[in-house]
């Protein structure tokens, strides 16, 4: 989370802080924080035309994901968005914006010499539960030099 | 312009700084032969050498050959394991936004420093 800066929605404040405090979750003590110290950026992000907001209703996004497919679409500063999400990676794309696979963010990070390889690889076998099998084997294959 | 002209058209302007058409046609894809394989293509600009459609020379449908035309316009190297997100990586802002789930895994791990 300290590799770049980083901006947040709303409303993805609301599901990870506002809930995660309510559930007594660390990690949303931690994101708090980063907010609080300006570390974290947290912007609105305005509904789309009716027949955009239509279109993201029938993709069957969650509100959260809705709040960021709209910043992302909407934002011009944001560079990319990233996501461990496949549906919300499709759709972002779909919308010509850059989407960047949390895996994919992990190497960069690597490569720009912001996180060490022996961290990148923990981190990725953190995130494996959430991902279907073969994204973060190939994430890793990638930071052993094997492929 | 028939739809398959569209859709190969935009496909050439989304693909066109890394020298790849992925070919398709209305109907049944023949270029793209799985979805996962389209998730590569879109992540990556390529397409994995293992997929039939490095190998598959033309697309023909009942419209003719328009697939194969954008084919032999196409640069695409199947010898090399394709390049990773870093070796990809382009000039662009420096703002990332992230969704709740990857905030949420990336905020648990460095508290925790541990597997969640």
């Amino acid at each position: 989370m300290d590799v770049a800066p980083l901006v947040v929605t709303r409303e993805v404040q609301r599901e990870t802080v506002d809930a995660g405090l309510a559930g007594g979750y660390p990690d949303a003590v931690e994101i708090q924080a980063r907010i609080q110290a300006g570390r974290i950026a947290v912007r609105e992000a305005p509904q789309l035309s009716a027949p955009f907001e239509e279109v993201l209703d029938l993709y069957g996004l969650q509100e959260g994901d809705k709040a960021v497919t709209r910043l992302a679409v909407q934002a011009s500063d944001v560079g990319a968005t990233v996501t461990d999400d496949r549906l919300l990676y499709v759709v972002l794309q779909r919308c010509g914006r850059q989407a960047c696979f949390l895996p994919d963010f992990i190497e960069r990070a690597v490569a720009g010499g912001r996180l060490e390889t022996a961290t990148a690889q923990r981190l990725l076998l953190a995130v494996r539960p959430r991902l279907a099998s073969g994204f973060v084997e190939h994430s890793l294959r990638r930071l052993e030099g094997v492929i | 312009m028939r739809p398959r002209e569209c859709l190969v058209t935009a496909l050439e302007q989304t693909f066109d700084d890394r020298s790849v058409v992925i070919v398709t046609q209305s109907g049944p894809p023949v270029g793209l032969a799985s979805a996962q394989e389209g998730l590569y293509a879109m992540a990556t600009g390529t397409v994995h050498p293992s997929s039939d459609m490095a190998h598959r020379p033309a697309a023909t449908g009942p419209e003719g050959t328009l697939a194969q035309e954008h084919w032999e316009h196409t640069t695409m190297s199947t010898t090399t394991d394709p390049p990773g997100p870093a070796a990809q990586e382009r000039p662009q802002s420096a703002i990332y936004q992230w969704d709740a789930t990857a905030l949420i895994t990336c905020a648990r791990f460095q508290v925790e420093g541990r597997l969640v």
